[in-house]
């Protein structure tokens, strides 16, 4: 059995900078990263090949050829295999339109029964790309925001969904898409020396729209992105004076004033 | 009379054809009763409605979905409502929106419409705008536009769609529930879809690592600034909160520099990676107030700062500021709390 783990490069929130005077944001300081909740996705992942050595656990990420080095870190990681889907198309490709590329490359893998990623990507954070590859793939189960994921014998998965705050049991049968919430246990990372490994030794399978068999003029495009906005700035409060019970006192004071508690 | 010179003055008439108009909203009850995010989107549908010239349509589904809910929801602004108890299947929802042609069909981005919507653009191939915090229309296209939170929230990317129907989830919150207007008329029509066997819902205690930090009243922050003061005033302080007032929610919470100290679990990290909370009194306590850490805390209704440093840029976006140590004043305050 096959698992597929579909991860993505994002600039790490903790680096970039906003820049008011442009609206915009400064990326040039920014470095690169797996995006966490894929992270988690992966581990899980890998956690069930800890448990069952014959499952292959394949790395896949769709996007521009910068892509290679999370693919790398998650050979490093212990996946199986790596997959970059990158052409000039992919790059532009809209939500849709990668979810369809994903969904024809996870089907040209055979014996995929299990889909994984985060439940959302913290640069866009629009988590749809579960639900999207749900349909692609034909309608598999989705099992959304979830902990705790388990395989489970006989050909379920197992987790904790979140919906509005409250958690839920869930079992679905295979293959079923998987989107994986953090969870407080940290998540494995590579050892340097399998860093070395994975750049030395292992390869990154490069697969592209052509090899795929799609056409990059049925990709759909329903959206375009305008521009960049910036919430206005916070205004700035009031200094309260005084020794600190003077200054405590008159802060509550004010807050109850306020109506705040 | 000859009316023919009309004929010349408006032109040849068009023969409108039957294409996508007015604007669909579509709600869920689990329950029951209706939820207050479905409400908050119908009224702004409302809003879209006038300036594209539209009726404003619900669809209404859930196991708790009822006639007298679906004259509700016409109290609150609806025109027409299709409704069916159940959870329609993917390929009958679709059916339904392809019959019923809806230029614009919106759900609150709550449980239910983040998995429907996605599902249902993906199968149309349709545009899609998911956690909306704006949404407006561009005449000239009847487009839809709206503002979409990245990188947790600190920019907006303006999304405009091209392709009817236009999809988007509104997050909860933004828009206010609109009157109830108990006079209002409207059509009420029940529908058959094909209904998907919904399994029972088993809802567990969430794990003990879960904290809700997005639901709290009070938000009491700790940063590296906590060293000398030492991290158990900030719990003296949220009991000191808690004994005042039983009724509200206090949550202990730390930035990114208190989780690396390692004086509180990452799962409590208010940050641009971490929670985004929305408290209504926000208490940073020795916090510098990084731009990433202000990304997770700018929603709460009111900041209050405590620092020693006048100069930390955690004051430009405090309500309140006082500027002293944080082993002096948090004792005053719980002082003046317990008084």
């Amino acid at each position: 059995m096959r698992i597929v783990v579909c991860i993505k490069q994002i600039l790490d929130p903790e680096t970039i900078k906003v820049s008011r005077s442009l609206q915009a944001i400064d990326e040039r300081t920014a470095r690169r990263i797996m995006n966490p909740p894929d992270r988690w996705a992966l581990d899980t992942a890998l956690r069930f090949k800890d448990e069952d050595p014959s499952l292959e656990v394949i790395a896949m990420s769709a996007g521009r050829s910068e892509a290679e080095d999370i693919l790398r870190e998650a050979l490093a990681l212990g996946c199986d295999r790596a997959i970059l889907l990158s052409d000039p198309y992919i790059v532009n490709a809209r939500a849709a339109g990668l979810a369809m590329v994903l969904a024809a490359a996870i089907k040209r893998l055979r014996n995929v029964q299990l889909v994984m990623t985060g439940y959302k990507a913290l640069d866009t954070g629009s988590g749809t790309l579960g639900p999207r590859l749900a349909i692609e793939l034909g309608g598999w189960p989705l099992l959304m925001n979830a902990d705790q994921v388990r395989l489970e014998s006989g050909g379920y998965v197992s987790g904790l969904q979140n919906a509005d705050e409250k958690f839920y049991a869930s079992t679905y049968p295979l293959p079923c898409v998987v989107t994986v919430l953090e969870t407080p246990k940290h998540p494995r990372y590579p050892h340097g020396a399998e860093i070395m490994n994975a750049y030395r030794l292992r390869s990154v399978e490069v697969w592209s729209t052509a090899a795929l068999g799609l056409d990059p003029a049925t990709l759909p495009a329903p959206t375009t992105s305008r521009q960049m906005r910036l919430p206005p700035p916070r205004e700035f409060g009031v200094i309260i004076e005084g020794s600190p019970q003077e200054a405590a006192r008159n802060l509550i004071a004010t807050l109850k004033a306020r109506r705040i508690i | 009379m000859d009316l023919s010179f009309l004929e010349q003055l408006l032109g040849p008439t068009v023969e409108e054809e039957e294409g996508y108009r007015n604007i669909w909203v579509v709600a869920i009850a689990w329950e029951p009763h209706l939820r207050e995010c479905d409400l908050q989107v119908l009224g702004k549908a409302r809003d879209l409605a006038s300036s594209l010239g539209a009726y404003v349509n619900a669809l209404l589904i859930g196991e708790g979905a009822s006639e007298e809910l679906a004259r509700e929801l016409i109290a609150y602004g609806a025109d027409r409502v299709c409704w069916g108890a159940g959870y329609p299947t993917g390929p009958s929802l679709m059916e339904f929106v392809q019959q019923r042609k809806p230029e614009i069909l919106l759900f609150a981005d709550a449980a239910g419409g983040r998995k429907m919507a996605p599902r249902l653009a993906q199968r149309m191939k349709t545009a899609l705008v998911t956690h909306a915090v704006d949404v407006s229309i561009n005449p000239e296209e009847r487009a839809l536009v709206a503002a979409v939170p990245i990188y947790n929230g600190i920019a907006y990317r303006v999304v405009e769609c091209k392709v009817n129907p236009q999809i988007a989830t509104i997050q909860p919150g933004v828009f206010p529930v609109p009157e109830r207007d108990p006079w209002r008329s409207g059509e009420v029509e029940e529908v058959e879809l094909e209904w998907k066997p919904q399994p029972p819902l088993m809802p567990v205690e969430p794990p003990h690592y879960y904290i809700p930090l997005e639901k709290a009243d009070i938000v009491i922050t700790g940063g590296r600034g906590m060293r000398d003061a030492g991290w158990h005033l900030l719990e003296e302080l949220a009991a000191a909160f808690a004994r005042k007032y039983p009724q509200k929610a206090v949550a202990v919470a730390g930035t990114r520099g208190a989780v690396d100290e390692g004086w509180i679990d990452r799962k409590h990290m208010v940050d641009i990676t971490g929670h985004r909370v929305a408290p209504t009194l926000y208490i940073a306590c020795g916090v510098r107030g990084t731009f990433q850490h202000f990304a997770g805390c700018e929603k709460a209704r009111c900041i209050v700062a405590i620092n020693h440093n006048p100069d930390a840029p955690i004051f430009k976006h405090a309500d309140f500021g006082i500027v002293g140590k944080v082993e002096e004043v948090i004792p005053a305050l719980i002082e003046a709390l317990d008084s």
